[in-house]
C-alpha cells in the first residue's frame, strides 16, 4: 500500500467520473461499490490530487480513507496553502523560540533562593536570554564560589528551562534565619517590583507609603506549605523629591555720606592686631587694601581698612526677578542633592512665608529603588 | 508470408479480449469504459459491442487504460453486439 491511498468518491454517475479517468489515463485499483452511489477505489498517490479534483467538478465528495498521517496532511496542505504557510511559520517561530530561556526557576534553595536570584538578576540571567548567552557551567562554578555553605549547585538547561538547584551542606537554620519583609522606605508609585524571595503583595502601579509592606518574609512551596525567608527584592517607583530654598524680598540701598575713616591692620599667621579703633559709623562700606611688609621673611601684610559712611535705605526688590532667581536656585539645589533631577521636568512652588522672605521649592519624579531589606512585618 | 501476418490478431487490431478464470475472475482487454457498475453486473463498452458480467460481490481489482479484471463470484459473462 506504500504510495497508493484509497478514496471513497460519492455522487451520481461514479462510472462517469471513472470513464473521465480512464480518458485521462488514470488507472484505478480495487473498484468497490459503497453507499450512497458512490465508489471506493485504490489510486496511486501521484494521481491522487488529479483524481480529486476531476472528482470535485462533477460534483463528487472525496474522502481519504487509508491514508497516512503524512500523506493526510500532505493533501490537505494541497488544498489550504495558507494553512501550510502558517504551520511553516510556526514551525519557524517555535523554533526561534527554542533558543531564549523562558523560564529561570530556583529549586531547593531553601535561604539561599534570594541569593541566587540576586545573583542571576546581577548576571542578566533571566527570561527570554538567549540560550547561546547562558554558561551552565560557569554558573554553577560562580555560584559554587559565591554560597560557600551550600554543598553543590547544579546548573542545568532543559529546552527552555534553567533549573538552578542547590544541596545545603548545613542544615538550613530557618528557625535562625531572619525571616522580614521588605518595606518601602519613601513613599511613591511603583514601576517595577523583582522579587528574590518571599511573596509580592504589590505590583506595579500602585501607590505605596513609606513603611508599607511590599514583599512578605514567606513562600509557599509545591505541597502548600508556607516558609519564612527572608525577603529581599528591587522595588523600583516613580518618587517625589523636592529641595526649597528662601530669598529676601527687600534688599538695602546704600547712599555714601562724605564721611571717612581709615586705619591699619597687621595680618601675622599669629592674628590680626591694630592700634586703632573701629570708627562709629552705623552703617559704612570698607574697603581693604594690602601691602606685603618687604624685607621681613615672615608672612606679614598691612592692611589699610577704608570705612565710608553711608546712609542705607530698605528696598522692595522686583518680585518676578526674586522668583526667576529663586526657582533657580532651587533647581540647583534639588539637582546637587539629586543628581538624576537634572534630565527630568521640574516643578516649582512659592510661597511667601513671612513679610520680606519667600520660599521656593523645586519637585521632580524620579525612579529609585525603595525596597528596604529585612525588615520584620 | 509477411511479417503483418506473423503478428497476433489480438495485437495488431483493437479488437477486445475476454479471459475468463474459474468463475473468480475476469479480465477484459481493451475496453473503452464502464457502462454501469453495482455488485451484481458490470457492462464494459469495447468496440463493436459490449461485455456483461453478472454475479455477486463483483469488484474491478484494476481498472486500467488497456484492460480491467473484475474478481467476484461471476455467473455469467455475455458479449453484444452494437454500438462500440
Amino acid at each position: 500500500m506504500k504510495g497508493r491511498v484509497r478514496l471513497r468518491l460519492e455522487g451520481l454517475g461514479a462510472e462517469k467520473l471513472l470513464n473521465t479517468l480512464w480518458e485521462k489515463g488514470i488507472g484505478v485499483q480495487n473498484l468497490r461499490r459503497s453507499k450512497n452511489r458512490g465508489v471506493e477505489l485504490e489510486a496511486a498517490e501521484k494521481d491522487c490530487r488529479a483524481i480529486t479534483c476531476i472528482a470535485e467538478e462533477k460534483g463528487f465528495q472525496v474522502t481519504v480513507l487509508n491514508a497516512g498521517r503524512m500523506q493526510k496532511l500532505r493533501m490537505i496542505l494541497q488544498k489550504r496553502w495558507g494553512l501550510a504557510v502558517g504551520i511553516v511559520l510556526g514551525a519557524v517561530l517555535c523554533m526561534i523560540s527554542m533558543q531564549f530561556v523562558w523560564q529561570v526557576e530556583v529549586l531547593q534553595a531553601g535561604k539561599y533562593a534570594g541569593e541566587v536570584r540576586l545573583f542571576l538578576w546581577e548576571k542578566g540571567i533571566r527570561p527570554g536570554i538567549l540560550q547561546k548567552n547562558v554558561d551552565a557551567a560557569k554558573l554553577q562554578e560562580e555560584l559554587l564560589w559565591r554560597l560557600p555553605r551550600v554543598k553543590w549547585v547544579w546548573v542545568k538547561k532543559e529546552g527552555t528551562v534553567l533549573s538552578i538547584r542547590l544541596e545545603e551542606g548545613v542544615a538550613a537554620e530557618r528557625e535562625t534565619a531572619a525571616p522580614g519583609a521588605v518595606v518601602a522606605g519613601q513613599d511613591g508609585i511603583l514601576e517595577r517590583l523583582t522579587v528574590f524571595s518571599g511573596t509580592p503583595v504589590c505590583k506595579a502601579g500602585d501607590s505605596v507609603k513609606k513603611g508599607q509592606v511590599l514583599i512578605l518574609g514567606e513562600e509557599e512551596g509545591p505541597d502548600g506549605e508556607k516558609t519564612l525567608v527572608p525577603a529581599r527584592g528591587e522595588a523600583v517607583a516613580l518618587v517625589q523629591v523636592q529641595s526649597s530654598v528662601r530669598l529676601p524680598t527687600r534688599e538695602m540701598i546704600t547712599v555714601p555720606t562724605g564721611r571717612q575713616a581709615e586705619r591699619w591692620l597687621f595680618q601675622t599667621p599669629f592674628g590680626v592686631y591694630t592700634f586703632h579703633e573701629e570708627p562709629s559709623f552705623l552703617l559704612s562700606d570698607r574697603q581693604y587694601d594690602r601691602y606685603p611688609l618687604p624685607g621681613v621673611w615672615l608672612p606679614v601684610t598691612v592692611i589699610r581698612e577704608t570705612f565710608a559712611e553711608c546712609s542705607g535705605e530698605w528696598k522692595e526688590r522686583n518680585m518676578e526677578e526674586v522668583f526667576r532667581e529663586g526657582q533657580r536656585a532651587a533647581e540647583e539645589a534639588l539637582i546637587r542633592a539629586w543628581p538624576a533631577a537634572q534630565n527630568v521636568d521640574k516643578s516649582v512652588k512659592f510661597s511667601m512665608i513671612e513679610r520680606g522672605t519667600v520660599s521656593v521649592t523645586a519637585f521632580a519624579v524620579l525612579p529609585m529603588d525603595i525596597a528596604q531589606n529585612g525588615i520584620m512585618p | 508470408m509477411g511479417i503483418a501476418d506473423m503478428i497476433p490478431a489480438e495485437m495488431k487490431g483493437e479488437k477486445s479480449r475476454v479471459v475468463i478464470w474459474g468463475r473468480q475472475e475476469a479480465l477484459v482487454e481493451k475496453h473503452r469504459g464502464l457502462i454501469s457498475y453495482e455488485t451484481e453486473q458490470i457492462l464494459f463498452r469495447v468496440k463493436g459491442g459490449q461485455v456483461y458480467i453478472k454475479g455477486t460481490n463483483l469488484v474491478i481489482t484494476s481498472f486500467g487504460v488497456y484492460d480491467a479484471v473484475v474478481q467476484g463470484n461471476i455467473t455469467q459473462v455475455q458479449l453484444t453486439e452494437g454500438e462500440g
